[in-house]
């Protein structure tokens, strides 16, 4: 302590008296200057949000991006390219068919696919092609769906005993030729642990398509990591290779040249409800439809794939159900609590539920229509660290980031048919709900206060989701970055 | 609108409320300014300053003690901050004023208005000026005005006592030959 004195007399009394209350007016420039300097500040602010906000929206696009057009487009090519070549390849084992019966084992493969090359070479092969194809041809229906079983690796056999109660007997003893030369195939496929899924799937399996793909596998580097995949990852690497390389329509390898495009296809694709004789189902006919037409002698067959096969596969999962090929948009709804760190930190957790949707739509037999729709109803609880850049008496702007843990409550599926009598038939099913998935989570949000403790909040998203196998083939799973807009109300404790 | 009111719409940067606080408060801050300043041109700069302080500090406020205090606070805070460059850039040629050490009666201050001995505060070299006010009319303690300048408490004692004896001799000369170049 200083011993100065600081005694203060009549003098300072004096004084602070004359000051006490004193006041004089500035010039009205002072506040026109203060204006300027606090709009300049604000935008710095302004450009500040606003880089911010391009950066957010940036990531929300490619997000969104991701999911509307990747799971789409892959699931949509994988539908067309399985079911092209499974046609297709049930005309080239007609053709080549002479030729597999005598020989055996590569030879046989050699054989094949000379016969698949020249077929593809000569248009008027094509043109027999495609008439013994044409409708009402029981020999090329029959054919046809035996490829089209064939698409499934599950159900090969199922698919051979079906063809074979069926009315295309005769066919089907020409493609089982052909099954004994692709056996060598897939004999060697299951033992090196790659080709046989991919030969089944990608290629539509029993055609000359499932021949081709060893060349093209071996020469991947990326197959070295398949065995350590798991089977659906790998499920799904095999069919993006098999999608990129090989022809889906001839079942060639692709030298990236341009594709030869199969009318009949064209046309399905245009009008999903148009009868398309060389299209197949993979599921056959509803048990309680009336099914009509060319389809009749296939839908005699009850022991093969009926309605119950198809509840089974799906509800039991014991295959994870459908394979989608359209996801429906997400939507999460919460109530999340807010606890305090400091004015701008703060944790966040609450309760999140979401609703994922998915559906897929098949052909059967040309004449029906089947649509699949799955949804699976999800809790999740968040953890969260939220930092507040705004933080007004009555709304705040956000960041948030964390983890989200989601479980599965509810799964419902449903089977839409329609027959190409104009018959519709809807069926409900309950499944066991798939499981738990975790992911991190990073968003930017706005909240308003409605009063002190409560605020509404509405949080554009992005969530990168662990891969599951466990749980039902979601939009999570099918891309990366999942963006999602959350609302909901939040209490700040 | 109350102060109150007015300090919510500060927070959320709301020019309108930021206006009406300025107009409401600046009168009464611009006095302190003016005090503390050369003049009233420098006066208005730290006014501006202290503003803009102000509003964008104003959510470090509490509200736990008067909000005019806090700001008046902001505004000698500016008007040292400035003394403080001005000291570090250009060191002021300080007279020496033992020769108006001369002793006056301490009645002569209430003979005069607040503008009037403003004018006189004014002329005061600027480290006296400092000390002055902090002493006299803020009452801060010799060993606080020390802290806050960087200087030390005997400094502070001594330069007071200076511009004590020196504003006393103004103000007699004032009061006997009465000016009208009022720098207000």
């Amino acid at each position: 302590m200083s011993d100065v004195d600081n005694h203060k007399d009549a003098f300072e009394e004096a004084m602070q008296n004359a000051f006490d209350g004193f006041a004089e007016t500035a010039d009205d420039v002072v506040w026109t200057d203060i204006e300027n300097q606090l709009k300049g500040k604000k935008r710095r602010i302004a450009a500040y949000w606003w880089y911010s906000g391009v950066a957010a929206a940036l990531a929300l696009a490619i997000g969104l991006f991701s999911v509307l057009y990747s799971p789409s487009e892959a699931g949509g090519q994988a539908g067309v390219e399985t079911e092209a070549n499974s046609s297709e390849g049930s005309v080239l084992i007609d053709e080549g068919s002479e030729s597999l019966a005598n020989d055996g084992g590569e030879e046989q493969v050699k054989d094949l696919n000379a016969a698949e090359e020249g077929l593809n070479d000569e248009d008027e092969a094509i043109a027999g092609v495609e008439k013994e194809v044409s409708p009402g041809d029981e020999e090329g229906d029959a054919l046809d769906v035996d490829a089209q079983r064939s698409v499934s690796p599950n159900n090969v056999n199922a698919a051979r005993d079906e063809a074979v109660s069926s009315s295309g007997r005769e066919a089907f003893a020409q493609n089982d030729e052909q099954q004994d030369v692709g056996d060598p195939i897939n004999t060697l496929s299951e033992t090196g642990g790659i080709l046989a899924a991919s030969t089944a799937q990608a290629s539509s399996g029993d055609g000359p398509g499932g021949i081709n793909p060893p060349e093209t596998e071996a020469e991947d580097p990326s197959l070295d990591l398949m065995p350590i995949l798991p089977a659906e990852v790998r499920t799904k690497l095999q069919r993006s290779l098999a999608m990129r390389d090989l022809d889906p329509i001839s079942g060639k390898v692709s030298d990236g040249k341009e594709k030869k495009v199969d009318d009949r296809w064209v046309d399905w694709e245009d009008d999903p409800n148009q009868s398309n004789f060389g299209l197949l189902a993979h599921f056959g006919s509803s048990a309680s439809g009336t099914p009509q037409g060319n389809n009749s002698a296939f839908l005699s067959n009850e022991e093969g794939f009926g309605a119950q096969d198809l509840n089974q596969s799906v509800v039991n999962r014991s295959d994870r159900g459908l394979e989608p090929d359209r996801y429906q948009a997400p939507f999460s709804l919460g109530v999340k609590a807010n606890i305090s760190l400091s004015r701008r930190f703060s944790i966040e957790t609450g309760l999140i539920y979401t609703l994922l949707g998915a559906s897929q739509t098949r052909v059967d037999s040309g004449q029906t229509l089947t649509m699949i729709l799955e949804d699976e109803h999800y809790l999740g609880i968040p953890l969260l660290l939220q930092y507040r850049f705004v933080d007004r008496r009555r709304f705040s702007i956000y960041c948030v980031q964390g983890v989200m843990f989601d479980k599965a409550i509810i799964r419902n599926l449903r089977r839409q048919q329609n027959f190409a009598s104009g018959e519709e038939v809807n069926e409900q099913f309950r499944g066991d709900p798939s499981g738990e998935q975790g992911g991190l989570y990073f968003g930017l949000g706005y909240a308003h206060r409605i009063t002190n403790t409560i605020n509404f909040y509405a949080e554009p998203s992005v969530t990168s989701w662990i891969y599951n196998r466990e749980v039902f083939e979601n939009i999570r799973n099918a891309n990366l970055l999942w963006p999602s807009l959350n609302l909901g109300i939040r209490f700040d404790l | 609108m109350d102060i109150e009111q007015l300090i919510s719409g500060c927070r959320e940067q709301d020019l309108r409320s930021q206006k009406a606080l300025y107009d409401l408060l600046h009168p009464q801050m611009f006095g302190v300014c003016l005090r503390y300043a050369r003049d009233r041109d420098q006066a208005q700069d730290l006014l501006q300053e202290g503003f803009v302080k102000v509003f964008q500090k104003i959510d470090s406020f509490k509200g736990t003690g008067s909000f005019i205090g806090w700001v008046k606070r902001i505004m000698v805070n500016t008007a040292l901050e400035h003394f403080r460059k001005q000291k570090a850039g250009a060191e002021e040629v300080e007279l020496e004023h033992e020769s108006m050490m001369v002793v006056a009666d301490d009645n002569v201050v209430s003979d005069m208005s607040a503008k009037d001995i403003l004018r006189l505060v004014q002329q005061l070299p600027s480290g006296y000026r400092m000390v002055f006010n902090l002493f006299a009319i803020e009452g801060y303690s010799h060993q606080e005005i020390a802290d806050q300048l960087n200087i030390s408490a005997n400094t502070s004692y001594s330069q007071y006592h200076r511009a004590r004896a020196m504003l006393k001799k103004m103000l007699s000369t004032e009061k006997q030959t009465p000016t009208n170049n009022a720098v207000l």
